[in-house]
């Protein structure tokens, strides 16, 4: 009985081992870089291929692949649908699936940066006759403190007041003179929340965003998140700027009771609310007016956009911008055939009058893209001039309620992200906005000094 | 001479087994495929396969990747205990502590008897016993995300909300519900009990139908009231079952998840951010793998003590 008991323990250790060694091996296996490169030839993976139901997107993205081909017959080019998911991000690095090139969220940038998880293109895009051409305070999107480049910028825009108009009419309000001051943007949420029960004024406040907005606003009142001296990051937040910013949240929550009922906002359900209707203003980007209508049911003649309000001389806005990012386990040959392949794909519309236009006919054709939405131009403003008129017979998008933020937007001091841990301190800050949103007795004063000393904590790490 | 040959004799049959050893081993592996343990061995390679892969591997690289750093590009850096270290440095690691166990000690007072009053109450029904547990059941049939999505329109905080409007209607009210950090965890508690009691009741049900009829009749002769037959004869009936259910729940309530993060995210500042809502910032946001599996380490080890620590306490309790 003994005996057989340690057979059968022995057959059984022997299939555990079995597994686990065909596991390791099988997780070692396989492309760990989205592509490769044999017989002279670079095969690359590049993600965000349009789906089937994009009949217009991907015939146009079929043709681009064939006509890049043809200009550079030793690349390769497979193409994935793989679109960034924060969740999956890690994973999919770990296993390998991975495109050679995607897209990431401006918010994300620094975080992957900081831990190594995106490829160094610095000398990709120096060389390059675009991508050298980019503006350099857009390119401080994808730079490390030391100026190496993470990734290609192929849109860049600045936080903007994204309002609904619809509402700012009901409750007297001119839509085409949006608040410009913290002091207005009070005024008019308290207006819209008397006059049509719907919250004035929102925020998103989880998952980040909180931090996130709450430095856009530090910022437009002159303030800034942290302070580099040399190797050492501090918290710089906890001066008069943020508390205003605080000040600000607070009396229209609690004095003027403006901003609704819901204090537990991501940037979806934020966006979903205010696309039903029922938020007269918030922090966005103006790319926000996509999603919006296209797959919100928002009117998009309801939809206005701003630039920030700013309440000092000093007062910056904050910049953010679509990134395609690159594979930090491909090879060098397959970085450079990736960044070639993303600027022929992604910036040459801009530069070239048969890219623009068959672009934007593609994103009119297929409905799900609103063509002629205010960005941050990437390159110089001649360019800008040019651009505009050959996309101009596609314009889908109501240009005269973008009018408030493209008239200001040249001028505005641009600013960029916390420079160190930008996510983590969102997240701390998160909880200050939470807290002044969900709690009247707030300790303005205290909320800011433990919340520094925290931030400290986390950076100093 | 007696010693030399008992000697001899003591080592040749032992030399003789060895050289016969390959054909015992032969024979011993021809009576365990008759006896089945082939078939046996067949049945269970999926098995080991599916466990294998899909959760003693990654428990042993997560096991190991606590004591690493690593960004999954270049190799991985041994950093012995100073995960551990951060992880418990944390200033946000006792609120999420301290969260975690609000909400067990709530779904224990409010969620652990539902079901068993839920169970009693059907089993007592004279009719209808199918309807009212269909009706019981049917929220364990709702995804959890569907459910918690439409609990979020239930729990609006303006006073046109359906609880606010409900609770106007007997003189309360209104509540800010998720969104005041003193209400939020016990709203996630009302929303998980309604999700779960269901699935608990239906092992109740099947419990009490094992129970002898004789000595609920019993009682009743002796003049048993329904509240002293739950007492005397349903509940120490169902102890080991409700033994079971009780280290269940507490191990599944530290490890909510799903309700906090769909819900509230973690807020009101951080009023719901529990254990594993840390865990998960530590992974997904941070990308800090190392940190995040190290609090899995500690939150493991934790659990497995409460559950060693549990089953000795009630060792006497149970029936089996």
């Amino acid at each position: 009985m003994l005996n057989r008991r340690r057979t059968t323990r022995a057959f059984a250790a022997l299939a555990i081992t079995t597994c686990l060694t065909a596991t390791a091996c099988s997780s070692g296996s396989g492309s760990q870089a989205g592509g490769d490169s044999a017989g002279g030839v670079t095969t690359i993976v590049v993600g965000q291929k349009p789906t089937p139901d994009q009949a217009a997107a991907l015939k146009t993205w079929t043709d681009r692949v064939a006509e890049f081909e043809k200009a550079n017959p030793k690349i390769k080019i497979q193409g994935s649908e793989y679109g960034y998911d924060v969740q999956t991000f890690q994973a999919d690095l770990a296993a390998g699936t991975l495109p050679t090139v995607v897209a990431i969220p401006y918010t994300d940038v620094q975080g992957l940066i900081a831990r190594g998880q995106l490829a160094d293109i610095t000398d990709e895009v120096k060389g390059s006759p675009v991508g050298s051409k980019i503006n350099p305070e857009v390119l401080k999107i994808v730079q490390d403190p030391s100026g190496k480049v993470f990734g290609l910028p192929v849109q860049a825009y600045t936080m903007s007041l994204d309002y609904n108009r619809a509402l700012f009419k009901q409750a007297g309000l001119d839509p085409d003179k949006p608040p410009t001051t913290w002091a207005e943007v009070r005024t008019a949420a308290k207006a819209i929340a008397d006059k049509t029960g719907k919250a004035g004024y929102a925020m998103m406040t989880t998952n980040n965003t909180g931090g996130w907005i709450l430095t856009a606003m530090t910022y437009t009142y002159g303030g800034t998140i942290e302070k580099v001296d040399g190797s050492k990051t501090v918290a710089s937040f906890n001066d008069a700027p943020m508390k205003n910013a605080l000040t600000q949240l607070h009396q229209m929550r609690w004095e003027d009771n403006s901003m609704g009922n819901n204090f537990l906002y991501n940037q979806k359900q934020l966006q979903q609310e205010f696309a039903a209707g029922n938020i007269g203003m918030y922090i966005g980007t103006p790319g926000d007016y996509r999603d919006e209508v296209t797959t919100m049911g928002a009117k998009g003649q309801d939809i206005g956009v701003a630039p920030l309000p700013l309440d000092s001389p000093d007062g910056g806005t904050l910049t953010g911008g679509a990134v395609q990012m690159f594979n930090p386990k491909a090879s060098p040959e397959q970085i450079a055939a990736a960044v070639k392949w993303a600027e022929f794909f992604w910036l040459k519309k801009f530069t070239d009058s048969d890219h623009a236009i068959s672009d934007a006919k593609t994103a009119n054709a297929d409905k799900v893209y609103s063509v002629g939405l205010p960005t941050l131009w990437l390159f110089d403003a001649a360019s800008q001039a040019q651009y505009n008129a050959w996309i101009k017979p596609y314009v889908n998008t109501p240009q005269a309620n973008f009018a408030p933020y493209t008239k200001a937007a040249p001028s505005l001091k641009l600013t960029v992200e916390p420079p160190v841990a930008a996510q983590k301190v969102y997240a701390n800050l998160d909880s200050v906005v939470q807290t002044v949103l969900t709690k009247k007795d707030a300790d303005l004063d205290q909320l800011l000094s433990t919340s520094s000393k925290t931030v400290d904590g986390l950076l100093a790490n | 001479m007696l010693a030399g040959r008992t000697a001899a004799q003591a080592v040749s049959p032992e030399s003789r087994r060895i050289r016969r050893l390959p054909g015992r081993l032969a024979a011993r592996l021809v009576r365990w495929v008759r006896r089945g343990g082939l078939s046996a061995l067949i049945f269970m390679i999926p098995l080991l396969v599916v466990f294998g892969v899909f959760s003693w591997w990654p428990i042993a690289r997560g096991l190991v990747m606590a004591f690493q750093q690593t960004n999954l590009v270049e190799p991985a850096q041994w950093v012995g205990l100073d995960n551990f270290r951060k992880v418990l440095a944390d200033p946000l690691l006792m609120v999420a502590v301290r969260n975690t166990a609000w909400f067990a000690l709530l779904a224990l007072i409010f969620g652990y008897p539902a079901p068993l009053a839920l169970a009693i109450f059907v089993r007592e029904l004279r009719r209808g016993r199918g309807l009212f547990s269909v009706l019981a059941y049917l929220p364990v049939v709702l995804p959890p995300v569907v459910a918690i999505l439409l609990w979020r329109v239930f729990y609006d905080a303006s006073e046109s909300g359906l609880f606010n409007t409900l609770a106007r209607a007997v003189g309360l009210g209104p509540f800010q519900w998720l969104q005041d950090p003193r209400s939020a965890m016990p709203s996630i508690v009302l929303e998980a009990t309604w999700a779960g009691a269901g699935a608990t009741m239906i092992i109740y049900l099947a419990a009490l139908s094992g129970v002898r009829s004789d000595l609920y009749e019993a009682a009743e002769i002796d003049g048993a009231s329904i509240w002293q037959r739950i007492v005397h004869v349903t509940l120490p009936q169902l102890r080991t079952i409700l033994l079971i259910t009780l280290l269940l729940q507490i191990i599944g309530t530290f490890q909510v998840f799903t309700e906090p993060f769909l819900f509230t995210g973690g807020g009101p500042a951080n009023a719901t951010t529990t254990i594993l809502m840390l865990l998960y910032n530590y992974a997904f946001i941070n990308g800090d793998y190392g940190g995040a599996t190290a609090l899995s380490v500690l939150l493991a080890i934790f659990l497995g003590l409460l559950s060693l620590a549990y089953f000795r306490l009630t060792r006497g309790w149970s029936t089996t």
